[in-house]
């Protein structure tokens, strides 16, 4: 596991990750009444495909240093109290966890939007890669948006 | 060092380049060291491998290109020694 850890920040990325009671842990200050967590978990199933399993690949030194941007921006914008970013790479089974977000702030509603906005942020722009295997193959999801479905798939 | 070696050493750079996702495994590998003429920007360096790998060109309008860890914009110019990324859609999460 790779990680960055400070006072108000804790991002990690690697195979395994640690328990999340240890997120919940580090994100919370005696300040912020409220502690939200997402949990980002592998689904069975992608519109009409069943999923066995996925993978992720990542460029993980420029994926720590964007998810440090997005953290110290996001604790700026909602001042949130601590962050935790974790994400799983490598292959993640169905029904395991790929990411955890946690986030502290004074009241509810600024960790609920923090927390999205984190999530949302990471999807655009972190180097991270997703491979869904399939029944019938297996996908990068970039090959899905640009439809260059058929010839890798078996009928 | 001989005055030529010195100038040939001058008009040229070389950089490395990192493969990840659907290009890594087109490419058959995660890196590379490639040498550029210096002054060359990544606008170039893209439209030189998009020429002789196809699922670039198909990538090349939702691709962008990070140099040393850092989204940039095309008409950079790359130095000696730098990390170049070429970073299809992401789907983290």
């Amino acid at each position: 596991m790779t990680e960055i850890k400070n006072e108000h920040t804790w991002i990690a990325i690697g195979e395994s990750l640690p328990d999340i009671k240890n997120a919940v842990t580090f994100a919370g200050r005696t300040d912020c009444g409220a502690i939200n967590m997402f949990i980002g978990a592998t689904r069975n199933h992608e519109k009409d495909r069943v999923v066995r399993t996925l993978f992720y690949d990542c460029y993980i030194k420029m994926a720590l240093s964007e998810l440090q941007k997005i953290a110290d921006n996001i604790r700026t914008s909602y001042t949130s109290g601590g962050i935790v970013i974790w994400h799983r790479i490598g292959e993640v089974p169905v029904g395991e966890h790929s990411l955890v977000v946690v986030i502290s702030s004074a009241h509810r509603n600024e960790a609920f939007t923090a927390t999205a906005e984190l999530v949302d942020r990471l999807k655009q722009n972190v180097p991270i890669w997703k491979k869904e295997h399939f029944e019938e193959g297996s996908l990068w999801k970039e090959e899905q948006k640009l439809n260059l479905t058929d010839s890798r798939l078996r009928k | 060092m001989k005055k030529q070696d010195i100038l040939d050493k001058d008009l040229i750079i070389s950089i490395d380049l990192l493969w990840f996702s659907v290009l890594a495994e087109h490419r058959g590998k995660r890196s590379e060291r490639m040498e550029l003429p210096a002054g060359s920007t990544v606008k170039e360096l893209v439209n030189r491998l998009s020429g002789d790998m196809p699922v670039l060109a198909q990538f090349r309008p939702y691709l962008r290109i990070a140099v040393n860890q850092s989204y940039v914009d095309e008409s950079n110019t790359l130095n000696q020694g730098d990390e170049v990324a070429l970073i299809t859609p992401v789907s983290g999460g």
